[in-house]
């Protein structure tokens, strides 16, 4: 087991080395020049080319991916030019929050859709079947944006009960959470909803009923365990793509978070800061993804970890 | 007559899927005392598993159905039962061994906490003290008790099944139910478990309904055996009387169906035709398109079990002795 995990850690060190040269290489190929974008519309051809010595920007780009995969190594995440800061405190800043926010989503997402596939499961051909099915499709099909508009429209300008912006009290983080979690809560109600399906059909359910177990118990305990199995594996992906922060929500909502932060990097052609997201966020989005293997073969015994 | 344990009045099951009914169970009758061992048999598809099913109140839900009858336990109606009162009943007084123990254990739970689960239930056991019992169980059933923390996967089929029979006997039963509790095992496993039932039968004086189409199965368990065909029994009586003079032809065909190990290799016997379609069965008698004897009354009425002796009882208007 733990040789095995060890492996998978290698695995995860050569993934995110092709992340980095990917990152590396594709705000390259963006375009525009970082250097004339920290400087005054007013610099002059010297001034531009002063601020690319001292960016670095003016070496060879091997020379510049090596001198930043070393200084991450040291722990230097490097220097973010438009917030004139180190990326390593920017992130540290924006990562709890969308730690918050993940967390959340997560959270409310399960409490909603896990019962709900549940019961749908049990209840097979009931209306409350139809209408998590109805949900499942409606989830996994609804735009992102336009759900997060709505809510806006409805909870934060008609009703007035919803901040829309912000991210400091509680109720701030109540749309933008439903939103991201939408269609991960319809995807998870109808995996469950088929688990359940099939598991009740099997044998082991019978024969713990005829153990006198009651029908509760052995819905809840034994009958959802087996269903639960491939739901952990899409809990831990959503997790980990939801820690990457998402660009969309945390714009529409103005949550400080990765996201958001990845967003400006992006615009302001901030070279080092959009490098080092994409690395950290591929790092969380491996390990979660990890963590929800770990977690998969401890509960079902007979898959392998690999 | 021995006290009756467990008495099943004209019971009728049917499924019913996508508008399409299936007659399992047709105005069956069966009942078992106290100690008995009771072999039901019959061809695949001829409502054995059903009507087990049924006594325990565990037919599959909005699809199978008790359309008519009664199941007496100890002289109490089971159908009339709420599901709750019935789970009191189920795995303390009636217990139930499955078919394919490589589908009847959970996949996710250990051996000991499936078997210990009985205890906790029934017997208010603590987690711990359940665990000790199941211990002990496994033991009795051979199957050494360090085992206990080990999933269905890391055991044969065989000791599967041991683990199955092992929670099934917890509370010693005074009824258990066998279905087919050794088709899908090794001709050799097959002996052990039966050796084992046939000695904890004996230990407990559990009473035994033993589902099978194994002839040798209940030649070598049970006093009385019931032949079903198409949900409905045909010939009933002690085994004796019944291997050694059936009167039924569905009977005599099933007798001759069995593979002689010895003499010239011969054309294997069968019964001519199929399995009587439970979504629409014939009229009058359930085997008359089968049955070389078949007369008009046959395809017009249904034979009522008629009393030959004390220990046989056959449904049937053109009965004969002998095979």
């Amino acid at each position: 087991m733990w040789r095995k995990i060890l492996n998978r850690f290698i695995a995860t060190i050569i993934v995110l080395i092709g992340v980095s040269v990917i990152a590396f290489a594709l705000v390259r190929l963006g375009g525009g020049d970082p250097a004339a974008l920290v400087l005054p519309d007013t610099a002059t051809e010297e001034q531009i080319e002063e601020q690319r010595v001292k960016m670095g920007l003016d070496k060879p780009l091997v020379v510049q991916y090596v001198t930043y995969i070393s200084n991450v190594l040291h722990g230097d995440l490097g220097y973010s030019y438009h917030y004139n800061m180190n990326v390593s405190k920017l992130i540290a800043y924006r990562l709890p929050n969308t730690a918050r926010l993940a967390l959340f989503s997560l959270i409310i997402s399960l409490l909603w859709s896990v019962p709900l596939g549940l019961i749908a499961g049990i209840k097979k051909g009931t209306p409350i079947d139809s209408f998590a099915m109805l949900f499942a499709i409606v989830g996994q099909s609804m735009s992102t944006v336009w759900l997060s508009l709505m809510l806006i429209l409805i909870f934060g300008v008609k009703l007035k009960w919803l901040p829309t912006q912000g991210y400091e009290s509680f109720k701030n983080i109540i749309m933008p959470g439903i939103c991201q979690g939408f269609a991960f809560s319809a995807n998870v109600t109808r995996m469950l909803r088929s688990g359940m399906i099939d598991v009740l059909q099997e044998d082991h359910i019978t024969a713990t009923r005829a153990r006198g177990i009651g029908k509760f118990k052995v819905y809840t305990k034994y009958a959802l365990k087996n269903a639960l199995v491939p739901v952990i594996t899409i809990i831990g992906s959503q997790f980990g793509f939801l820690m990457a922060g998402s660009i969309l929500i945390e714009s529409v909502f103005g949550w400080p978070g990765v996201g958001e932060l990845m967003m400006t990097a992006i615009s302001s052609r901030d070279y080092q800061l959009v490098q080092s997201i994409l690395l950290i966020s591929a790092f969380i989005f491996v390990i979660c993804n990890l963590l929800a293997d770990i977690a998969y073969t401890l509960i079902d015994k007979r898959i392998e970890f690999n | 007559m021995e006290q009756e344990l467990l008495k099943i009045t004209d019971l009728s099951v049917e499924y019913r899927v996508g508008g399409k009914v299936s007659k399992a169970v047709n105005h069956l009758n069966l009942t078992i005392h106290k100690g008995e061992a009771l072999g039901l048999v019959g061809e695949s598809g001829a409502g054995k598993t059903t009507t087990a099913l049924a006594t325990l109140g565990l037919l599959p839900e909005k699809v199978g159905y008790v359309t008519g009858g009664s199941v007496e336990f100890h002289g109490e109606p089971l159908l009339k039962k709420k599901d709750r009162e019935l789970s009191k009943i189920r795995g303390k007084q009636i217990a139930m061994v499955f078919q394919n123990p490589l589908t009847s254990l959970n996949p996710l739970f250990t051996v000991g906490h499936q078997i210990a689960m009985v205890y906790q239930k029934h017997e208010k056991m603590s987690k711990k003290e359940a665990m000790e019992k199941a211990d002990e169980l496994l033991k009795m059933v051979g199957i050494a008790s360090y085992r206990h923390g080990d999933y269905p996967h890391q055991f044969s089929g065989g000791m599967r099944q041991r683990v199955g029979i092992a929670a099934a006997l917890a509370c010693s039963p005074e009824l258990l139910i066998c279905d087919e509790p050794t088709t899908a095992l090794d001709v050799t496993i097959q002996a052990q478990i039966l050796e084992l039932m046939k000695n904890l039968q004996s230990e407990y004086s559990t009473s035994l309904l033993m589902i099978t189409h194994n002839l040798g199965i209940i030649a070598e368990l049970c006093q009385n055996v019931a032949i079903m065909y198409a949900g409905h029994v045909v010939e009933y009586g002690s085994v004796e009387e019944v291997f050694s003079h059936p009167m039924h032809w569905y009977t005599k065909g099933l007798l001759n169906a069995i593979p002689k190990l010895t003499g010239p290799r011969e054309k294997l016997e069968s019964i001519p035709g199929m399995v009587a379609n439970s979504q629409n069965l014939p009229e009058g008698c359930k085997f008359h398109p089968r049955c070389s004897h078949c007369t008009e009354q046959c395809k017009e009425a249904v034979p009522e079990l008629v009393r030959i002796n004390d220990n046989h009882y056959v449904a049937c208007y053109h009965m004969e002795v002998g095979v």
